[in-house]
């Protein structure tokens, strides 16, 4: 068995409006990609701080490798991307990796800093003043900085999230080629569509802990029918959710066709209806 | 033979340090500081090199320091901690760069009021490097300052070295009896202070020990505010 390169065990955060992380459990084996999903204050952010070390779990063990996350040996193998990274505005791309490969490499960072401007696909950009680089130039900076210096485990904050579909995949695409060499990477994503694509595993936070865990194709081929009726009724049937506008059916047991066979069952008329996957809080729900 | 990583740490903040001189308004207001000083050195009253050289150095240290130890600058070293850099050494580069820039600020201004006022440029330099052994400590303490209370609590320690430290602490004589005359010796004795810090340009144990005691605290303060600031 592959031991972990990342091993966080019934973490627990606590911050001042209450409980952030709550028993969660993620490992991470090199060569893998493991996403953590969520909705807005799901305690992602927290997680990932916590995997690079920055936060110190107040329950529970976070290591990297055969380090607990904090050790400043730690440092040398983790690349983090935070989801608002702070950078001299009076730097270029190059200048600035050549800033922070000085930390990462004894003598001339050239050759570091040329590694991580072609895993980011900056070399185009690398003499392009950091005030004026527009939001793909800026992504694709905090990949390059996690990158730099060869590290064996990235943990990337929402770095997939909000980018137009080619320059997600494009970003996507480049993060999976360092798998191939066994790093490992633990990314955030807000909704399941951003990382379906590069994740080999997918866990679903809610409020802090892991509602679901398993491959993105497993949760994404799970499906829901809403059926929009002419009057809907006062409660729902079972094998329904009553919703403002009709009912809304589970697929994981039942066809579609079955579902609107129920629903002349019960004499409701139905106006539309349409299948879709399943969204954040109906994965979380079960 | 490969350099320590300390010394290689804070040699790297040299480079950020010339960025933001090349790039931002900082290289703007430190060329004004020069031309300005110079300017004034040309009155038809002169200017007396050695506390002339002393004020250029302290307003350039503040202003170094102010823009060094910024927020956004902050901000990006503290990004810099996730990479393995001690907060010391960071903060180690920043009080060497904002001392380099001072440096070259008063032997600029020096040595063009030298001329100005038709002395040799060689009074221009000894007054420069005397007012850079008071801006050691200074320019510690004034980085310390950005990082605690921003740019207000730097211009008043800035306030207090010109109007309150150059007085000696007999001076206290003349202010009234009670707890203003006990804060103001207190002041005068413990902060770094212009009076005690003239006498290190003469070799004085006493103020070397003082000045090297503060410039290590105003380190120690910026690295322990850095590393605060991970993010």
């Amino acid at each position: 068995m592959i031991p972990p390169a990342v091993s966080l065990s019934r973490v627990g955060w606590v911050g001042r409006t209450g409980r952030v992380l709550d028993g969660v459990d993620v490992e991470v084996v090199p060569g893998e990609i493991v996403a953590v999903v969520g909705a807005p204050a799901s305690g992602k952010t927290t997680l990932l701080r916590v995997a690079a070390g920055i936060t110190r779990p107040h329950a529970g063990t976070a290591r990297v490798g055969s380090w607990e996350a904090t050790d400043p040996d730690a440092r040398r193998i983790v690349g983090y991307a935070p989801q608002d990274p702070a950078w001299l505005a009076a730097f270029t791309v190059r200048e600035l990796l050549e800033y922070w490969g000085r930390f990462h490499v004894r003598g001339d960072p050239a050759a570091a800093v040329r590694d991580a401007l072609a895993v980011a696909g900056l070399e185009a950009n690398a003499a392009d003043a950091i005030r004026n680089a527009d939001a793909g130039v800026r992504r694709r900076l905090a990949l390059a900085q996690a990158v730099l210096g060869g590290r064996r485990v990235l943990i990337l904050d929402e770095l997939l999230t909000g980018l137009d579909p080619a320059l997600a995949q494009e970003l996507a695409w480049r993060i999976e080629s360092r798998t191939a060499a066994g790093v490992a990477v633990l990314i955030s994503a807000g909704a399941l569509e951003a990382v379906e694509r590069v994740a080999t595993r997918v866990v679903l936070l809610s409020r802090g802990r892991v509602v679901r865990a398993g491959a993105p194709s497993a949760l994404m081929s799970e499906r829901v029918l809403d059926v929009v009726l002419e009057r809907p009724p006062l409660a729902a049937p079972a094998g329904f959710r009553l919703t403002p506008f009709g009912l809304r059916a589970d697929l994981n047991r039942v066809t579609p066709e079955a579902v609107l066979a129920a629903c002349r069952a019960h004499r409701l008329a139905v106006r539309a209806s349409h299948v879709r996957h399943k969204s954040l809080e109906e994965l979380s729900a079960g | 033979m490969t350099t320590p990583p300390f010394i290689r740490h804070s040699l790297a903040e040299w480079k950020p340090v010339s960025a933001q001189v090349r790039r931002t308004r900082l290289g703007i207001w430190l060329a004004a500081i020069v031309v300005g000083a110079v300017w004034i050195a040309g009155r038809p009253d002169g200017v007396f090199l050695p506390t002339f050289a002393l004020g250029v150095a302290l307003t350039a240290v503040v202003t170094a320091a102010s823009a060094l130890a910024g927020r956004e600058s902050a901000r990006a070293a503290a990004l810099t901690l996730r990479h393995p850099a001690s907060p010391v050494a960071l903060a180690a580069g920043r009080w060497v760069g904002v001392i380099l820039i001072a440096s070259i600020v008063t032997f600029l201004a020096s040595v063009g009021a030298a001329w100005r006022i038709e002395l040799g440029w060689r009074d221009g330099a000894g007054a420069a490097l005397g007012a850079t052994c008071v801006a050691l400590p200074i320019a510690a303490c004034a980085l310390a300052a950005a990082r605690l209370g921003g740019g207000v609590l730097e211009w008043l320690f800035l306030a207090f070295l010109l109007l309150v430290s150059t007085l000696v602490p007999e001076a206290t004589a003349y202010v009234p009896d009670g707890v203003l005359r006990e804060a103001t010796l207190a002041m005068l004795v413990t902060l770094p202070a212009i009076w005690r810090y003239r006498l290190l340009a003469a070799g004085d144990p006493v103020a070397w020990i003082h000045a090297l005691s503060w410039t290590a605290a105003g380190i120690l303060i910026t690295a322990e505010s850095l590393r605060r600031r991970v993010p």
